[in-house]
């Protein structure tokens, strides 16, 4: 989990282009979107895709992928339980 | 905003539409206002490109080609060839054109619209004309006339064509339905139950020169662009932007909001697009609104060429004095009290709004004046 | 027509020239720009834009850097690569099996609006041309004076690495009528490719900016004499 949630910060930043922020900058039960990392509607629905395409695990509706990437924690505890 | 008050243009001169024509998916411009008129929809649930959504296709797949298009559009108008010459402009209006070659990946600056837009230009016979070309995202035709308002009023060309397409392709589909935003069902504007919007094609034409206008002649008295500095693809919760292009467009008319007839809105039937335009058109119109419609749910969205062709079948039915019914519309879940035509009604005064809002936050409006 | 040039800004491979004086592109290509040389606020964005929004973006800031501007600015920009970059990377996407939205959100030549728009807050009129008419934007921003906006951020932006440059001219409404000559007719706009840079290698190093003056269908650019800024 540990590990998973280090990887998910680096795909983060990679994926969201977030060049102003480093890994140690994310707090993992802090909120994703909104405060936090300040992420939108776009950055919840492009996870959606980092989520599929890495990891394999579909995220079927954005207002359950709301819930599951309300913090780093969530969205790592859903991939684990949800692996194919 | 507005042109100079005191300019006796103003009073006398006015932009008028001197020639216009469409092709979309219910046909040519009698035929799509018929259908309009007789509450036909052209939209299809297909799988296009493998994706359970609808869309609205134009009648013929050959349509798809610019320059069939380009053919489709002049022979509504056989005074187009006396246009061309260098006392024209004509400015290009899309969001996206055709995707193909950027689809394809062969030579994709092919894609880049000024060389889509001179090469419809030189379809349309237009290529001695002087070229521009305008790209606001889905308020690219709106955006074009209000430029073309601007060119025409300082006198910089006698005549201002704006013309445009833009076609569902792979491109479209996938990224609209990357962003959630499509309907499986068909677009359903402003009703409680809309799922989204539905992808539709076309190509408009419209010939614009500044002149004293005869008796019966349509004519553009205003218009306006404003942004809504709020987010990159999503319309602004509370409408202001747009309120703002209205209030704008209204003003430059010298016409109060209780005398506009009808209001062609946006209404693409996604949640916030039609929340956006329901609270944008009550803080305008307040509690007494005159009859509103989209096309969206009978022809789809037509992206940026979209506002050109809307414009024009506005226009249309302004002249028919007759609003189309809104397909899809039963109930709205608004709060505000808009007035969605369900079914046809009279345009009981002889002005029109017509709206359009797109990506990046642009609005646009113009006002359509019928001279009487 | 007229207004008089409130700011500008040029960025080109080798340099970033602005009111403020001239310096040395900081980064490694035209598109290579850290935030801090244009943006002093850390801006979550910035590393999201593709490179024509981002040069458009950086030459704002540099122009806008110490002036403060109304809501009701309007934007006229120039893009002759449209979003032809993103269009590709986004195309690979779908090729891929996942198409991205953000890529597909930034896939229009209008999508560097967006990007000036909500940091800078300009909710004013906005009108994109696709291609390289300089003239036409400098045309179409007076176009926005006259019909009401005090101020018009007009620019252009190719973000070729080689010949590429992102140019921004603010524009505002005067009173003032001095002039320096800069001859273009209308039709003449592909004859001067590069206007832009023409006219700010004419206000580089200056303390006052002159005026840009249109009659029907020509530009003038006219001397200032000191009087209004």
């Amino acid at each position: 989990m540990e590990q998973l949630i280090e990887s998910l910060k680096v795909d983060i930043i990679d994926n969201l282009g977030l060049s102003d922020i480093s890994p140690e900058d994310i707090d993992p039960s802090a909120p994703l979107i909104g405060a936090g990392l300040g992420l939108d509607s776009i950055d919840t629905l492009e996870l959606i895709v980092l989520v599929e395409k890495k990891y394999g695990v579909k995220v079927s509706d954005i207002k359950v992928g709301k819930e599951i990437f309300s913090s780093l924690n969530s969205m790592a505890s859903y991939i684990e339980s949800n692996r194919p | 905003m507005g042109f100079c008050v005191d300019d006796h243009r103003l009073i006398t001169d006015q932009t008028c539409i001197v020639g216009s024509a469409v092709v979309t998916p219910l046909g040519t411009t009698e035929e799509s206002v018929t259908s309009l008129l007789d509450g036909k929809s052209a939209i299809e649930i297909s799988c296009p490109y493998g994706y359970p959504v609808s869309v609205a296709p134009f009648p013929d797949l050959k349509y798809q080609n610019p320059k069939q298009l380009a053919s489709l559009l002049s022979d509504q108008l056989p005074d187009l060839p006396t246009y061309n010459s260098d006392e024209t402009l004509v400015i290009f209006a899309a969001a996206k054109g055709s995707t193909e070659a950027v689809e394809s990946g062969q030579s994709p600056e092919n894609s880049l619209l000024q060389n889509q837009g001179k090469a419809f230009a030189e379809a349309l016979g237009l290529e001695q004309s002087n070229f521009l070309a305008i790209s606001n995202a889905c308020a690219s035709g709106i955006a074009a006339i209000d430029a073309a308002r601007d060119y025409l009023f300082h006198h910089i060309y006698e005549t201002v064509i704006v013309c445009g397409f833009d076609l569902i392709s792979q491109f479209t589909v996938t990224g609209f339905h990357s962003l959630s935003a499509l309907s499986p069902t068909g677009a359903r504007p402003f009703d409680k139950d809309r799922s989204g919007m539905t992808l539709g094609e076309g190509a408009g034409i419209v010939v614009l020169q500044q002149r004293v206008p005869q008796l019966g002649e349509i004519v553009i008295s205003g218009s306006a662009t404003t942004n809504d500095a709020n987010h990159r693809t999503g319309p602004s919760r509370d409408g202001s932007g747009l309120a703002l292009a209205i209030t704008h467009s209204l003003k430059e008319s010298g016409i109060a909001p209780e005398e506009i007839g009808a209001i062609k809105c946006h209404g693409t039937a996604t949640p916030y697009n039609d929340a956006m335009e329901a609270k944008a058109l009550t803080s305008v119109f307040g509690n007494n609104q005159p009859p509103a419609v989209s096309f969206k749910g009978n022809m789809g969205h037509l992206s940026g060429a979209g506002s050109i062709v809307e414009t024009i079948l506005a226009a249309e039915l302004l002249k028919r004095k007759q609003l189309s019914g809104t397909f899809g519309f039963n109930r709205t879940d608004c709060e505000e009290p808009i007035n969605i035509s369900a079914s046809a009604v009279a345009i009981a005064k002889p002005a029109m709004a017509v709206l359009a809002a797109g990506f990046g936050g642009l609005n646009a409006c113009l006002i359509l004046k019928e001279i009487q | 027509m007229i207004a008089s040039i409130g700011s500008f800004a040029l960025i080109t491979p080798r340099e970033f020239i602005s009111p403020a004086g001239a310096i040395v592109h900081p980064g490694n290509s035209l598109a290579d720009i850290p935030r801090e040389s244009v943006y002093s606020e850390p801006y979550r964005h910035f590393g999201k834009m593709g490179d024509t929004e981002k040069l458009m973006f950086s030459a704002v800031s540099l122009a806008l850097k110490g002036i403060s501007i109304p809501e009701s600015t309007g934007i006229v920009c120039a893009v002759p690569n449209g979003s032809l970059t993103t269009d590709c990377a986004y195309m690979q996407s779908v090729n891929e099996q996942f198409p991205s939205p953000s890529l597909f959100a930034a896939t229009l030549p209008s999508s560097l609006i967006a990007e000036l728009a909500i940091p800078f807050t300009l909710r004013g009129p906005n009108r994109v041309l696709a291609g390289n008419d300089q003239s036409a934007v400098l045309l179409n921003a007076l176009f926005l004076i006259e019909r009401g906006c005090d101020f018009v951020v007009a620019g252009y932006v190719d973000p070729n690495p080689v010949h590429g440059s992102a140019a921004v001219i603010l524009l505002q409404q005067t009173e003032t009528h001095h002039t320096l000559h800069l001859d273009l007719q209308r039709k003449d706009s592909e004859t001067i490719p590069d206007l832009f840079g023409s006219i700010i290698a004419e206000l580089e190093g200056r303390k006052h900016f002159p005026a840009i003056k249109t009659r029907i269908g020509t530009f003038h650019i006219e001397e200032s004499h000191g009087t209004t800024h």
